[in-house]
């Protein structure tokens, strides 16, 4: 969704337009989904937060700025939610290992790895996830959030300030040490890159 | 070293592209002239590239098609109902989640409040009470004994009505099974009073008793959502027929009248005749 297209769809919520609310539902509930699952490592509870987001939303859309970051509002909100439902949880829940059956994200939320069907290249995949998970295993929550916001949900590094209500250094500082974390743990070799991204 | 530090700074902006094209620009010479950054720089690419092959669970298409329909449920069975709410709802006025949560809380406590107040003046002013003179009653332009029919009518309506409120008002989903909640039964007395509610409006509009009208009015509402449920697990429709009961303060109403009739009562007959009395009572003291 463009800057455009969520300025727009900010009005219409905050003018009460009937149906505007389950637009902005139905365009970022894959989002919301993926980062409270991201962050619960549950699929109930990935769905759980991400409800109790959307009622939040609904109950304060009152409070919204005009001029401020919809996707900055929207994931403040879905962290704290988050964090609040983690806090609340059981220390053994009965269902904390459950995960959704395995069938893979093919609506933008991040890169999909193709399914060949060939057993190497699943195994292979399913290796790197491993090794993918376990690297995101060795940083803080913190340091885990800004990093998921920056680089599987596209928030931008001055929106992630806002979201998380710290100062942009600060968001600087738990990406960089993220990525210095994570490179160590992969054991990343370089190869050549051109800088801009 | 303090210009490389100072590119340094700059390598997440760039790996996101978050970097304007002056700045990028720089940042794009001092790498072709400085080995450790360069190699610094390609090493976090690398893992951010590695990382983007994460893939993320997706609990599938029949999930994602019944979302909004799950949360719309919930959000309804919190107070909260979505902007485009059905004729139904619009019918029953139900404006939650324009107000705080904490309103209702204050209403509520204003309402035990007043009915505090009221009972309060019932029982301990009685001889206040009676030492005034006895009020005139609203001029009603029917007979003695239509009145008294009419008010008993009226009186019974609203009993039958009540238990039926409660019920629906009292049910909690969480706690008690729906099946205990007999819906059929209450849908078919509910069908009942709908039927009994035209005539009886009519014969409130023409003793002009305008409030005990409008309250019939408003019960009707609510009675034919109830005879139009469903079917027996129709849980988001009773949640919002209890948001009505409650937005409308029909219960409440339903009290106060019973409250003001039999203080009238009392105020007729005499403190001693408050035990034995059976005697109908006239319409205009409904």
């Amino acid at each position: 969704m463009s800057r455009e297209d969520e300025n727009r769809l900010a009005q219409r919520l905050l003018s009460g337009e009937s149906g505007a609310f389950r637009e902005f539902v139905e365009t970022y509930k894959r989002k919301i989904y993926g980062l409270a699952y991201e962050v619960t490592k549950n699929h109930t509870d990935a769905e759980d937060v991400s409800q109790v987001a959307f009622m939040k939303v609904y109950k304060s859309i009152g409070t919204f700025q005009k001029d401020a970051s919809l996707n900055s509002w929207l994931y403040r909100i879905v962290v704290n939610t988050a964090i609040d439902h983690i806090r609340k949880r059981p220390f053994f829940p009965a269902d904390k290992t459950e995960t959704v059956p395995g069938r893979f994200a093919d609506d933008g939320i991040q890169p999909v790895t193709n399914r060949s069907g060939d057993p190497q290249h699943e195994a292979e995949s399913a290796l790197m996830q491993k090794k993918i998970e376990n690297a995101l295993g060795q940083i803080s929550e913190r340091e885990k959030t800004v990093f998921l916001l920056r680089h599987y949900h596209d928030l931008n590094l001055k929106e992630i300030a806002v979201a998380l209500g710290i100062s942009l250094g600060s968001v600087k500082s738990y990406l960089f040490r993220s990525i210095k974390k994570i490179q160590k743990e992969l054991g990343v070799s370089q190869t050549p890159l051109e800088p801009g991204g | 070293m303090a210009e490389c530090r100072k590119m340094k700074s700059l390598f997440l902006e760039s790996l996101y592209g978050e970097l304007d094209m002056d700045r990028k620009e720089f940042l794009k010479r001092h790498l072709a002239g400085c080995r450790e950054c360069s190699k610094e720089y390609e090493k976090m690419a690398q893992t951010l590239r590695t990382m983007s092959k994460k893939t993320t669970p997706d609990p599938g298409q029949e999930f994602w098609d019944g979302y909004w329909d799950k949360l719309e449920l919930r959000m309804k069975g919190d107070g909260l109902f979505e902007p485009s709410a059905s004729g139904a709802q619009k019918r029953i006025g139900i404006r939650f989640g324009f107000f705080p949560r904490w309103a209702y809380g204050a209403a509520g406590a204003v309402a035990i409040l007043a009915m505090g107040i009221l009972m309060g003046r019932l029982f301990f002013s009685r001889s206040v009470i009676i030492n005034r003179p006895v009020p005139t009653s609203t001029p009603s332009v029917l007979p003695a004994s239509s009145a008294a029919d009419l008010t008993l009518r009226t009186s019974r309506y609203f009993e039958r009505s009540k238990v039926i409120l409660l019920a629906l008002v009292n049910f909690d989903p969480e706690k008690q099974d729906v099946y205990g909640l007999n819906l059929p039964r209450q849908k078919e007395v509910s069908n009942e009073l709908v039927k009994e509610a035209s005539a009886l409006k009519s014969d409130l509009k023409n003793a002009k008793e305008r409030q005990l009208e409008k309250l019939v009015g408003d019960l009707e509402v609510i009675l034919m959502q109830i005879a139009n449920l469903k079917s027996e697990s129709d849980l988001p429709t009773v949640e919002i027929i209890k948001a009505g009961v409650e937005n409308k303060d029909v219960l409440f109403k339903i009290s106060l009248n019973e409250m003001r009739r039999t203080e009238k009562k009392s105020r007729v007959q005499g403190p001693h005749a408050r035990k034995s009395d059976s005697a109908a009572p006239t319409a205009s003291n409904i």
